[in-house]
This record gives C-alpha cells, sequence and structure tokens, in this order.
C-alpha cells in the first residue's frame, strides 16, 4: 500500500469482513493508547505572585467591571429583541453605554501582563499579540454602537433591528479570537 | 389523426415558434429560473447550514477558502483539515459525484483512504443525496486553491486509520435520515437541521473510548470538545441545560450570540454563529429551537462558570 502517515490506501469503500476484523484488533491496541489526557489549546499558566503587580490585578478587576456594563447593556437589549419590557429608548440607552465601553479598550484597560493566568484575567494572549486587530474590532464595536445610539433616537423599532445586529457581530467577533476558550 | 388545414398547419407553427421565442428569451435573460443557478445557490444555503467553511479553512494564518489546513486539537492528536476546493491535483475537483457522496455518506475518499471520524460523516451521512448534490455543485464554483492538504499529526498515525473499517461498522448509522411521521414537519426539519446538516452533536455530545458519540447521552454536552472547550448541555435539563432558556432565548443565540445574561458567546460558538447560524433564514433557526427544546433533558456535570 502506498503510505503517508496521512493516507493509507488500505480500504475499499465497503468495508470487507476481513478488514473489519484487522481493524477490530489494531483497535483493541489502540484502546489502552487512546484514551489519554485532554489537550487544551491554553491551559492557564499561574503566574507566580511576586511577579504578578498588584494594580494589573486592579486593572483587570475593573475591565471585568467594565464588561459587565456591556453585558447589562447588551441584556436589555435582549429584552427588547424578545418583547420583554424593554423599549427603543431604552436600546438607545444601552447603546451609548456599549459605545463608552468600546472606546476603552486600550492599553489602559489591556495593559501588558494582563493576559490569562494573571488574577481572573480571561484575555488570551493574541489580545496583545494582534494588537491591530483587537484595536479594529473595538473600534468596530464603538462604530456599530455610534449607528445603534442614532437609530434609536428616532424612535423607530425596526430601524434598530440592523445595528443591532452589527454590535452582537462586533461583541462576537471580538470574543472569539481574543476570550479565554478553555473555562 | 387529426386532418389540418394548410391556414391551421401555418398558426400552429406560429404560436409554437412564438412559445419557443418567448421560452427561450425569458430563459437566456433571466426571467425563468435558471435550474443550474438553482441547484449551487440550494447548496450554498447547505454550505452554510453544515458549517463547512470554518474547518476547511486555515482562517487564522491568512489561508485561502476551503484551501484547508486548519489545525483541530484533540485527545488524538492535531488533524489538519484538507483542501476542498475545487483543484483537479490538491483539492476534490477532480472527484465524481458519487466520491463525493460516498465521502458524506460512508466516509470513505475518492481514493479509498478511511477518513476519520473529526469530519462529521457520521452527521452528513444522513444529509438527502439532492441536498449532497446540490452542495457539490456549490462547491464546483468555488474558487480552486494549489495547497497540499498537510497529514495530520496523530499520537497512531497508523492505527486509527486501520481501525476506520471496524469502527463505522459499529457506529456508523448510514443515512439518510427518515422523517419521523409522528412528529411535526418543523421537528422534522429542526432534526435534520442539528443532526444532519449543523452536526450540533459533534462537540455537544460526550464521547467514549474509541471517538464515537455517546447515542443515549448525546446532546448533553461534552467538557473537553475539540480545541479543549467545554461545549454546553443542549438538552432541556433545567440544573444543567437549556432547560430554564425559552424560545426566545435560543433563537437570540443562534441569530446573534447573545446569552440571556448579555453575554456574547465566544470561542468556536462564536465562528458557529458568524458562519452558520446567524446565515440561516429564521424558520429553520425556529426549527432548530423546536428540536432542542423537544429533546429529552438529560443531566451532565456542572458546567463551569464562563
Amino acid at each position: 500500500m502506498a503510505c503517508s502517515p496521512c493516507h493509507l490506501n488500505a480500504a475499499t469503500g465497503r468495508a470487507s469482513v476481513a478488514a473489519a476484523m484487522g481493524g477490530l484488533v489494531v483497535w483493541a491496541w489502540l484502546g489502552a493508547i487512546a484514551a489519554g489526557p485532554a489537550l487544551a489549546d491554553e491551559i492557564a499558566v499561574v503566574a507566580s505572585p511576586e511577579v504578578v503587580r498588584p494594580e494589573l490585578l486592579k486593572v483587570i478587576a475593573r475591565r471585568q467591571s467594565e464588561s459587565r456594563r456591556l453585558s447589562g447593556a447588551m441584556r436589555v437589549i435582549g429584552r427588547f429583541l424578545k418583547g420583554e419590557g424593554a423599549n427603543v429608548s431604552d436600546v438607545g440607552a444601552a447603546a451609548e453605554i456599549i459605545r463608552a465601553v468600546g472606546g476603552q479598550f486600550n492599553h489602559d484597560l489591556f495593559p501588558e501582563g494582563t493576559a490569562v493566568g494573571v488574577g481572573r484575567s480571561a484575555a488570551r494572549q493574541e489580545v496583545w499579540q494582534e494588537w491591530d486587530i483587537f484595536k479594529e474590532r473595538s473600534a468596530a464595536l464603538q462604530t456599530a454602537a455610534g449607528r445603534l445610539v442614532t437609530a434609536a433616537a428616532t424612535g423607530n423599532a425596526e430601524a434598530v433591528r440592523a445595528p443591532i445586529v452589527a454590535v452582537g457581530q462586533a461583541c462576537g467577533s471580538c470574543h472569539e479570537l481574543f476570550r479565554r476558550r478553555v473555562p | 389523426m387529426m386532418n389540418l388545414s394548410r391556414p391551421g398547419l401555418v398558426l400552429m407553427v406560429a404560436a409554437l415558434v412564438a412559445v419557443l421565442g418567448v421560452w427561450t428569451e425569458a430563459g437566456y435573460a433571466g426571467g425563468r429560473p435558471d435550474p443550474q443557478a438553482e441547484r449551487v445557490a440550494r447548496g450554498g444555503y447547505i454550505f452554510e447550514a453544515a458549517g463547512c467553511l470554518g474547518c476547511h479553512t486555515d482562517e487564522a494564518h491568512g489561508g485561502q477558502r476551503l484551501g484547508g489546513g486548519r489545525a483541530i486539537s484533540s485527545d488524538y492528536g492535531t488533524f489538519y483539515t484538507p483542501n476542498i476546493s475545487p483543484d483537479p491535483i490538491y483539492g476534490i475537483g477532480g472527484w465524481s459525484d458519487s466520491a463525493f457522496i460516498r465521502a458524506l455518506r460512508h466516509g470513505v475518499s475518492a481514493d479509498g483512504t478511511q477518513l476519520l471520524p473529526v469530519f462529521p460523516f457520521t452527521a452528513y451521512t444522513l444529509m438527502d443525496n439532492q441536498d449532497i448534490l446540490d452542495l457539490r455543485a456549490y462547491l464546483r464554483t468555488q474558487k480552486p486553491v494549489a495547497r497540499q492538504s498537510r497529514p495530520h499529526d496523530l499520537r497512531e498515525p497508523w492505527g486509527f486509520r486501520l481501525m476506520m473499517p471496524g469502527w463505522r461498522i459499529l457506529y456508523l448509522g448510514v443515512g439518510p435520515l427518515d422523517t419521523n411521521p409522528l412528529r411535526t414537519a418543523q421537528w422534522n426539519r429542526g432534526q435534520y437541521l442539528v443532526r444532519a446538516l449543523g452536526h450540533c452533536g459533534e462537540c455537544h455530545s460526550p464521547r467514549d473510548w474509541a471517538g464515537a458519540i455517546e447515542e443515549s447521552r448525546a446532546f448533553s454536552g461534552n467538557l473537553n470538545s475539540l480545541n479543549g472547550e467545554n461545549a454546553p448541555n443542549l438538552t432541556p435539563d433545567p440544573e444543567t441545560g437549556l432547560g430554564r432558556w425559552s424560545e426566545a432565548d435560543l433563537m437570540l443565540l443562534l441569530e446573534l450570540g447573545l446569552r440571556p445574561d448579555g453575554d456574547v458567546v465566544g470561542g468556536s460558538m462564536a465562528e458557529i454563529v458568524r458562519n452558520s447560524t446567524s446565515r440561516l433564514t429564521p424558520g429553520d433557526r425556529r426549527a432548530i429551537v423546536t428540536y432542542l427544546k423537544a429533546l429529552p433533558p438529560l443531566r451532565a456535570g456542572p458546567v463551569p462558570p464562563n
């Protein structure tokens, strides 16, 4: 058979009984090996306490309280979309908060040395490795929130739909790349 | 046979010419739907619902669309997704339609290579033939990428493929998916979207020692899914699953990634929302919610805080 580690041209489309038996034998010895430890793409490395400066821990705490303001605002928007009591002007107020928090995504709130492993940080190293993308995406959040502020000011419930989607996408695009994946 | 007078015959021919003229003109002017274009459009929708783009594009490293090469880490080692662009040498441009169907239905590549279940053929096997062929028609219209697929980097490079024939006999329930006549059309559509196209259970189900989904605990979550992520319990268990989520909550998650607590999902699910669930029709999202809400509630271990 012509083999590379990836391509074994050993079997035909329909599994013959012989191939199946062969497979099962190999499978048996593989079983023990296969049940191994998990591979996580990021395992929190806890920095030794003397390295972590207390002011960085304070920044992380402030960052997370700002994040909670964001999610609080998004919760209002969610209630509006679900018809659970929030109206268009509530959406406008929420958008103002989102725009304001989005404007703080800079080195003051994300100083070097505050990645996953430091305190309760959920910010992946990629924030600093891909700082330009991080800034681009936080700018996109501000822009989208600004449009939502404008749309909400018209009082038109239909007009806010598209900017809400844009805000949600901006949140997701940042979380996808920059927030810790392993709980 | 009917006798036709000369003027009658002339009239018939004239009518035929007129009908043909209208037909061809409309056909070329786009007034009449072009069946091939319709197939490609339907295939594009299947492509999004089946979430092909994310795995088969190495977006993080600027890889070309469908050129493959994205790394997926697992207990078994690191997989590198293959090139599925229509390039005849490096992609799947040279595959016949039947080879394409076989890959999705049976997990065997055009050259006979045993595909590994990191490619979710255990879900795609449930697809309708027509959907597979429409997907194929769409893939043919994509840009070829001349990039060789990278071999996987597995802990047991030889064994995994050798065991696949036996594995498939034990674990592959060959499709297509049957319609359940006792359920509504919406539930059946949801089942098809969740189980066949969306392959949600691939991440959101625990797996046994052979890497197969534990069917009895399907959709009850997996704390150590691909890339080490936590894929939560999707069943309506009120404590550990989605039992306290309303249908509207689930709709917002699928459309925007927005959770009831105001957080927006990150990680792999953000990508799924971006490439797949947000692009579905609202009716299809509704069908998914209907199906998930009707799953038997299963308890799972405590979900760690986000």
